[in-house]
């Protein structure tokens, strides 16, 4: 059997299907679900919801029932044609327009309660509230349904376990994995697997430790050692291809292969190593002995390597591809570099020097001044604007000491009055309005109905948004107060004409009247 | 699978009550119907 109970109002909406499925979009929807479920018997059962304006009246407007303008033809629709009709999807019977100005949101209450209240769809729910998040469809699992998703068995052989890529929480799923392999192999075998997957797993990570460590030989360029152990292990891989005659310590012969891409590589270098050169190759050189002369080598066996080494080191050229280029310098001659007069260090006088440190002190001062101003203000420091003046005041010469000060006074009076003026006359045009909390904050009251009014007023002339419905002013002031306005405070803000009624595309919406502006200057803002 | 679908509006609150089961879908509005009458009886 399926069933879905939505129930949507100003935007809001949830969900309750007979999966125990309670579907929350948002925030807001959120909230509107649990002024929804602030019946005692909707509470019972939905514990996962955070009650977040649990107000008695709420309950009492949630209970309470106006059938007044019930159209009759509502009561008598007979259930046996909609059974008779369950050929066709269409809604059985649509009520419209129920009306009625007051307890809109709760109208309907009974139904979801009668609902609930059925053992065939009592919800258990008992999630934490942290869970309910935007945007989450909350799905509660019960026991029988945990088995249905576990699709996937585990898998254990030799080193291969699958089916654990696809679980996000990892410590049901595991429990729920060893419960089912418990069963069907027992506790000892169970067991005896997991070690031999362990071995597995260990063995795995000495033989990639083994392989990174050849790697790093490998690229801190010690062929030779690496080779040679290497060839005696793998004689047979086919990756080693040439094969070349080389002397040992002992100058012995012995055969060694070499990698095909280190041949290219060395031959690409230029560089010969020793190791790699044959004996036959080697020519007659002239080297130079310690006193500097030129001597004839010959090919003796004491001296062949040593000869080698040195006369092809030597000739060696260095790869240009791999050497690092210095960055151009432009050399500039110190001379004509100090005759440029804008590179001239300009040396001060003491008496200069001395009064140089007293404008630096008077600017720090100043400066400090200005900041522990603002901040006792609580407003930010303005320091771009200072830093500013301050560049402008010295960016000119300086006639005199008392020219100087009197000129930064100056600066600093009229950086003061812009400053003042910008407080009296908040102006929010040209930059990001400010979040509701923070404008909320510069007005003294502690009830919701003034809340309500002054973010309406903050709706309408700060977000410069014409009306708002229940969920966007409720949206910020849960945000600023953790309360929310049911219909009560927007009826009573209504009779006292602060607030009205707008139509906007069929939705109902509400905007702040001219008196309620009105009234909210005359209090709130003397 | 047939499907039944009660919307319910009053003012903006709407509530759209789904199910394939005529059985409980007859059950539950019948106890609907019942709370509202009894409220009107009441109420008269």
């Amino acid at each position: 059997m399926y069933y879905n109970i939505k129930i949507k109002c100003d935007g809001c909406e949830f969900s309750l299907d007979s999966g125990n499925r309670l579907i929350i979009e948002s925030e807001m929807d959120k909230y509107f679900a649990t002024m929804f479920g602030a019946s005692e018997k909707f509470k019972a059962n939905i514990k996962n919801i955070e009650i977040i304006n649990d107000d008695v009246k709420s309950i009492e407007e949630f209970q309470r029932l106006d059938i007044d303008n019930v159209p009759s033809k509502n009561t008598d629709f007979d259930t046996d044609n909609s059974v008779d009709n369950a050929e066709q999807p269409e809604p059985c019977c649509v009520y419209e327009n129920l009306s009625d100005e007051t307890d809109e949101k709760f109208a309907c209450a009974p139904l979801v309660e009668a609902v609930v209240e059925t053992p065939v769809c009592s919800v258990d729910i008992a999630l934490p509230s942290s869970v309910v998040e935007e945007n989450e469809e909350i799905l509660i699992n019960t026991p029988s349904q945990k088995q249905e998703n576990i699709d996937t068995p585990l898998i254990c052989s030799d080193s291969v376990v699958s089916g654990c890529s696809e679980v996000s929480s990892q410590e049901p799923f595991e429990k729920i994995i060893l419960d089912e392999v418990n069963d069907e192999l027992g506790a000892d075998e169970t067991q005896e697997k997991i070690e031999q997957v362990d071995d597995d797993i260990e063995n795995l990570i000495s033989a990639v430790e083994k392989e990174i460590k050849a790697v790093d030989i490998l690229d801190s360029t010690n062929y030779d050692s690496v080779l040679s152990e290497n060839v005696k292990e793998n004689k047979k891989n086919d990756f080693f291809v040439e094969e070349e005659l080389v002397f040992d310590e002992n100058n012995k012969i012995e055969v060694e292969p070499v990698r095909k891409d280190e041949i290219e590589q060395l031959s690409n270098e230029n560089v010969v190593s020793e190791s790699f050169i044959k004996k036959d190759e080697i020519e007659t050189k002239p080297s130079v002995d310690e006193t500097g002369d030129f001597v004839n080598s010959q090919k003796t066996e004491e001296n062949i390597d040593t000869i080698v080494s040195e006369s092809d080191i030597k000739e060696s050229k260095p790869l240009e591809e791999f050497q690092i280029q210095p960055e151009e310098v432009k050399v500039v001659n110190r001379d004509e570099y100090l005759a440029d007069d804008e590179n001239q260090p300009i040396e001060l006088s003491e008496e200069d020097k001395i009064k140089k440190e007293e404008i630096e002190n008077i600017n720090q001062e100043k400066l400090n001044d200005i900041f522990s101003q603002d901040i006792n203000k609580g407003q930010e420091p303005k320091k771009d604007l200072i830093t500013n003046l301050l560049e402008e005041i010295n960016a000119n010469p300086i006639p005199s000491y008392e020219e100087y000060l009197e000129q930064l006074n100056k600066k600093l009076d009229n950086y003061h009055n812009q400053v003042n003026k910008e407080n009296d006359i908040p102006n929010f045009e040209n930059k990001q309005p400010p979040d509701f909390k923070m404008y909320l904050a510069s007005f003294k009251c502690s009830e919701l109905i003034d809340e309500f009014l002054i973010c309406s007023y903050y709706i309408k002339n700060i977000l410069n948004e014409n009306c708002f419905s229940m969920k966007s002013i409720n949206s910020n002031l849960y945000k600023a107060t953790g309360m929310i306005a049911d219909m009560s405070v927007v009826n009573e803000l209504i009779e006292l004409g602060y607030i009205k009624t707008v139509y906007v595309e069929d939705m109902k919406k509400y905007t702040i009247t001219q008196d309620g502006e009105a009234y909210f200057a005359s209090r709130f803002k003397n | 699978m047939p499907q039944y679908v009660f919307k319910m509006k009053k003012g903006e609150l709407e509530i759209e009550f789904s199910s394939d089961d005529a059985e409980f879908v007859e059950q539950q509005l019948e106890k609907w119907r019942e709370e509202i009458l009894k409220k009107h009886v009441q109420q008269d």
